[in-house]
């Protein structure tokens, strides 16, 4: 996956770079109020898509998925990705209000404590279909509010919001290089990680800085003491899973494991569960 | 002519039911959409907090409304359709109140539904694709609550509707259950043939529609003959508001932003034939209590208007 950063109105021609044809979800306008238009469709979409590659020697045509016109239009953003699959071929991570057309930044369009992006489904969506194309951050709305001096560091947020989509839309494909991992963490983020990853990416085993656990089973995986780690064979990754990230980081490379360290993160998983432990 | 409708609450209360029955005939309505949901409040049952109302025997639920049914009759109200409270299924409360909405409230609501003469009942979608991962996933657990309640309805002759929501997120609203009609509309398809009967319908919610960008034409028209119920109101796109259509304007052409041609369009090429049934009773609480009546005539003039388009 490429990450393209768009501070300017210069989207098309970075699609047009991309070496496909893409057709593009769009809204249309009642009086004013924004509703689904032209490609919001995604079943009749896939199937233009595929009328239009059929017979063509290589795949030419794609989709290109506005993420800020799916929220304009109220759209299921997960649902949409689902069903396109293969074809989504870019996509253009913007956020807005869900009632005027702007291209901000990620996670700042905020109302009562909560961005206004349906970012979850977004998320969810990108890493079921395995999207693997461009990822055009595209925050020119927020870049041209900030002043020339603070572009700069506004750019470097942009890099890490980026860098942050794209390692959670590559999470399973992280697991399916990696596995099987160690995990470290028996809590609610380890339940999560079982829940939808223990079947298909079962972790060696997990341990945790609480004695009381260490030897019981947790979710179908044995805990034990963090000194097993220095155990594994040296390419295994370990994984943490709890917020304590860099602490435990810190732990562990004062212990001496060389083991490469990665953080797993339960906030956009395939589904939740109704309660916490 | 088509009839016109509007919702009970904030109309008819217990103490004294004729009074806001004969508000809505002499205002011109000729139905009602008796508002059961308000007997048990959903702000409470997300906070975990469940009233006893539906504690009550059937026998006695049936003394408790009968006064309802009664002073609809007098009025020459028929009560078309009727809200069953929501929700059925609540993530994250116990389930001893889950339990007790599903085996408890749902089947008594389609008691009651019966016993008021009413045919068709509204019910929600459980709000579950965040925590299950899909919108099938979700479609499936509301499935399992609407085989629970289908041999009872069809015994009772009342039809199951399901309606198109939101979810929210911040302040802005994305589609939720049933949004897709094209789904939805081969999902009662499937079930109606399963059970052999019209056991279930749709509600269309003409204000939901527009908080979620749908295309209100296309919509109808994809939902044809199964779309059995309708709320109308009006909103600006952007909260839930259930207010007088043709209300909210957005651009200094001041044309209505939500696309009620579309909406009449849709219901005179599919032949609608049922209740155009107004859900816009924070109207009638917002309006000082001298203007209630003539608030409620303006609604009847615009239903009769829509009536007036569809079968001309």
């Amino acid at each position: 996956m490429k990450v393209i950063y768009s501070q300017e109105n210069n989207i098309d021609e970075i699609i047009a770079e991309c070496g496909y044809i893409l057709l593009r979800n769009q809204y249309k306008e009642v009086n004013g109020h924004f509703v689904r238009g032209e490609n919001s469709d995604a079943r009749e979409l896939k199937k233009k898509v595929d009328a239009l590659n059929e017979g063509t020697d290589v795949e030419r045509y794609g989709v290109c998925v506005d993420v800020g016109v799916l929220n304009l239009c109220g759209q299921n953003a997960y649902e949409y990705m689902h069903v396109l699959g293969h074809r989504v071929k870019a996509v253009i991570i913007r956020e807005n209000d869900g009632q005027h057309n702007d291209a901000l930044l990620p996670f700042t369009c905020v109302a009562n404590g909560h961005s206004q992006m349906d970012w979850l489904g977004v998320i969810r969506g990108l890493r079921e279909i395995h999207f693997d194309g461009l990822l055009i951050m595209d925050f020119s709305d927020t870049s041209k509010t900030f002043s020339p001096l603070l572009r700069p560091q506004l750019m470097e947020l942009a890099k890490s919001v980026g860098e942050f989509i794209k390692w959670q839309v590559e999470i399973e494909t992280f697991l399916e290089k990696y596995s099987p991992v160690a995990l470290f963490g028996a809590g609610n983020m380890c339940r999560n990680y079982m829940k939808c990853y223990g079947e298909k990416f079962k972790p060696l085993f997990t341990c945790d800085n609480d004695a009381s656990k260490w030897g019981k089973d947790f979710c179908g995986l044995e805990v034990k003491s963090p000194e097993a780690l220095k155990n594994l064979p040296k390419d295994t990754v370990i994984m943490i899973c709890n917020t304590h990230y860099f602490e435990i980081e810190q732990q562990l490379q004062e212990m001496g494991i060389e083991n490469e360290i990665t953080f797993f993160n339960d906030e956009y998983m395939p589904t939740f569960y109704f309660d916490r432990i | 002519m088509l009839q016109i409708g509007m919702q009970t609450r904030n109309i008819v209360y217990d103490d004294n039911p004729i009074q806001g029955f004969e508000l809505l005939r002499n205002a011109g309505f000729s139905c009602a959409d008796f508002s059961l949901n308000a007997y048990l409040d959903n702000k409470s049952l997300y906070k975990g907090e469940c009233n006893k109302f539906f504690d009550q025997t059937e026998e006695k639920l049936e003394v408790f409304f009968a006064p309802h049914k009664e002073a609809a009759k007098q009025a020459g109200i028929r009560i078309h359709q009727m809200h069953m409270p929501y929700p059925i299924l609540v993530p994250k409360v116990n389930s001893e109140i889950n339990d007790y909405l599903w085996n408890v409230v749902a089947p008594k609501s389609l008691k009651i539904c019966k016993f008021l003469d009413c045919k068709y009942i509204v019910i929600h979608g459980f709000k579950l694709a965040r925590y299950l991962g899909s919108e099938e996933l979700e479609w499936e657990r509301t499935e399992e609550f609407l085989r629970f309640m289908a041999p009872l309805a069809k015994e009772l002759g009342i039809v199951l509707c399901v309606e198109n929501l939101y979810n929210s997120m911040g302040s802005h609203m994305a589609e939720g259950p049933c949004c897709d009609a094209g789904k939805t509309a081969e999902r009662i398809d499937r079930l109606n043939e399963e059970y052999g009967a019209e056991v279930f319908g749709f509600c269309f919610d003409v204000g939901h529609a527009n908080l979620v960008g749908l295309d209100i034409h296309e919509f109808i028209k994809t939902m044809g003959t199964r779309l059995k119920v309708l709320h109308i109101h009006d909103n600006d796109g952007v909260s839930d508001l259930h207010q007088i259509p043709y209300t909210f304007t957005k651009t200094r052409e001041n044309k209505s932003s939500t696309d009620w041609e579309g909406f009449v369009k849709g219901l005179k090429e599919i032949g609608f034939q049922g209740v155009l049934n107004f859900e816009a009773s924070p109207v009638v609480s917002a309006f000082p209590e001298v203007l209630k009546e003539d608030v409620l005539q303006f609604l009847v003039k615009i239903g009769n208007d829509f009536a007036n388009r569809i079968q001309k």
